[in-house]
């Protein structure tokens, strides 16, 4: 196990800059997760990690050695591949035990150790198979074990469940966790996925365009997005978020660009006249007869256990996201009451929340 | 699909009359092969007499016949083996490499460097004879199995690279990166994953390489005084200033074909598979 610092890295391919000075820095046996839309440059960045891509610029540390020109074979990290990356023409047995025989570790340890990385992933059955008459899961599971069969001092994943169905994914995810808890060997994974990010690491860093948005706790970043990129692209459904103008004449409001007016409890500072954008999550947004705001619904999304409701008021769609059963059709209309505790505030100009 | 009888026979009736038309000389050659030696056919007949005199003569000489179909090919079936072996190392060796770089370089010198490989193979051998002719001479390897399988070698390179390319190709790069993880070197990555995952390729090349080498008749011809002949120069030796030993000259051409029918027989199937693999992935 070890540290990984990131000290203002970047990353050029010829003109454009892909990753744009980043400092990260992750504690020993810490769980973080890279998450950002395609092309943010979390697998670059992973990639650097792991000595498969050039650093242009910058530092990264392992334990206290710099890796910058250090070659991957010698960083002792271990990656898992969205594609598993498993050599086709090897069994199970032989694809884990490949790191261990080119290390020149003796036949009974490699056995020994195999096995032992087999039994916890409940691979035992299938050692002597190929690849290819593996399953999806199974053969994320042999990715898993050609990573921790080596204890290493990193675990690098790059979006090792975006190749599985959605049950197997949500399987699998708890499957890593528990991994995880029970090694608790540093790990750093990327994903495009929000829910795998939130529910997995203790710390979640949000990229975008090369650079880091925030960087935190699953829940503080969701609660307290730095700006309107990380409220937008943490949870699902998406913010609702609206540009407009507080008013604070006779009571305060707020009243966006499509005509909708949003009581508020506590007007952001010198706010009055003021533009700026308002977001509210649509869990947080509840059925209230008393409410002032009201919502054509148009399409009604019930999954059981909770309701989605996307409707119009004024000009503006809304996504409402309902824990209990509402008998709400299209063409409903329906009043809301918008949580003041919960709504968030943003800069227009800058998108930083104010 | 349900066509008529008429149509299915008519064109049954044309692929036998397009295997006539290409098969008829081999037949009529076959049957040249199996005539008492020292016949002449002079138009397509059946023989008297059927005889593998010509092939025992062929293969062991027989020293009454004539002087100079009094020799053996054994010798020149082993120079052949020889000379295509040195050849099927050499090309697959450097090959193997090449095709490794050129298929994972991203420079375009690489791809210049590639399609250049590419369109000297398509210049025609004989504009290369006599400057191959004074190389070879110049280094004293003239007559000598080396200097023929350098040459071959030059003239099937092209091919085996660009067929490895396209094998290699086909490997996603994320094994050698997965390896180069799990501690490997770059020689250890070419050793162990992409070589092994290569392999039907390589086996292919070999083939192709294996068969120009044995066919070739120009450059063997040029670089050769007796010592190092290959088949080809042997079978065209029976045809002298003097006399042509058509009997021997058939069956010497037709034991020739024996690794190429044992090799089509148990190879072909592979050999286009590998083809199209190479091709398409």
């Amino acid at each position: 196990m070890a540290t990984v610092q990131i000290v203002d890295v970047r990353k050029d391919f010829g003109s454009v800059k892909v990753v744009k000075g980043i400092d990260i820095d992750i504690n020993d046996g810490e769980f973080v997760a890279l998450v950002g839309p395609s092309g943010c440059g979390k697998s670059t960045l992973l990639r650097m990690i792991a000595g498969l891509e050039q650093i242009t610029g910058g530092e990264i540390r392992v334990g206290t050695k710099v890796v910058n020109n250090v070659a991957p074979k010698d960083r002792d990290i271990a990656m898992v591949f969205q594609n598993y990356a498993l050599y086709p023409h090897m069994t199970v047995a032989e694809n884990m035990a490949f790191s261990l025989k080119l290390k020149g570790v003796s036949k009974r340890e490699i056995e020994q150790r195999v096995n032992k990385a087999a039994g916890i992933l409940s691979l035992t059955p299938l050692l002597g198979r190929l690849p290819r008459q593996l399953s999806g899961g199974q053969r994320q599971r042999v990715a898993m074990g050609r990573a921790i069969v080596r204890d290493p001092q990193v675990f690098l994943f790059d979006e090792p469940l975006s190749n599985l169905d959605a049950k197997l994914r949500v399987q699998m995810r708890a499957e890593i966790k528990e991994l995880y808890q029970r090694l608790k060997t540093t790990t750093i994974y990327v994903t495009h996925d929000q829910i795998e990010a939130m529910t997995m690491a203790d710390r979640i860093v949000i990229m975008h365009d090369g650079i880091v948005e925030q960087m935190g706790q699953p829940l503080e970043i969701y609660d307290q997005p730095d700006n309107m990129f990380v409220a937008g692209f943490i949870g699902s459904p998406a913010i609702n978020l609206y540009p407009g103008a507080f008013h604070t004449e006779d009571r305060a409001v707020f009243v966006t660009d499509g005509g909708v007016i949003i009581p508020l409890e506590r007007p952001p500072v010198g706010a009055a006249r003021r533009r700026g954008v308002l977001g509210i999550r649509p869990e947080h947004i509840a059925i209230d007869p008393a409410g002032a705001v009201s919502l054509a619904v148009m399409v009604t999304e019930p999954t059981g256990s909770e309701t989605f409701i996307l409707g119009r008021s004024e000009e503006e769609t809304m996504r409402c996201l309902f824990r209990e059963r509402v008998a709400l059709k299209p063409g409903d209309t329906v009043r809301l009451r918008l949580d003041p505790n919960r709504i968030l505030f943003f800069d227009e100009e800058t998108g930083r929340r104010t | 699909m349900n066509r008529s009888f008429t149509y299915r026979t008519s064109l049954l009736f044309l692929a036998a009359l397009a295997a006539l038309w290409t098969l008829f000389p081999f037949a009529w050659y076959f049957l040249v092969s199996l005539t008492t030696p020292g016949h002449i056919p002079r138009r397509f007949s059946f023989p008297d007499v059927l005889t593998l005199d010509s092939y025992t003569s062929a293969l062991f000489g027989s020293g009454a016949k004539g002087i100079s179909a009094n020799y053996s090919i054994l010798p020149n079936i082993i120079n052949s083996f020889v000379v295509a072996g040195l050849t099927v190392i050499g090309c697959t060796v450097l090959g193997f490499g090449a095709a490794y770089v050129f298929s994972r370089g991203r420079s375009t010198t690489l791809a210049v460097l590639f399609n250049a490989l590419l369109v000297i193979r398509m210049t025609p051998a004989v504009s290369l004879a006599v400057p191959i002719y004074l190389m070879i001479s110049a280094y004293g390897l003239s007559d000598t199995h080396l200097g023929l399988s350098l040459v071959h070698t030059m003239l099937s390179l092209p091919l085996a690279i660009w067929l490895l390319k396209g094998f290699i190709d086909g490997i996603p790069t994320e094994l050698e990166e997965a390896a180069l993880i799990d501690g490997a070197s770059v020689l250890q990555v070419l050793r162990y994953i992409i070589l092994p995952l290569a392999a039907p390729g390589v086996a292919v090349a070999a083939c192709f390489v294996f068969l120009a080498s044995y066919v070739e008749f120009m450059f063997a011809s040029i670089l050769s005084r007796g010592s190092s002949d290959t088949l080809p120069i042997a079978i065209a030796g029976y045809n002298s200033d003097h006399q042509t030993f058509y009997n021997e000259m058939a069956a010497a051409s037709f034991m020739s074909m024996v690794p190429l029918f044992i090799f089509f027989y148990f190879a072909g199937r592979y050999m286009v598979r590998g083809l199209t693999m190479g091709a398409v992935k």
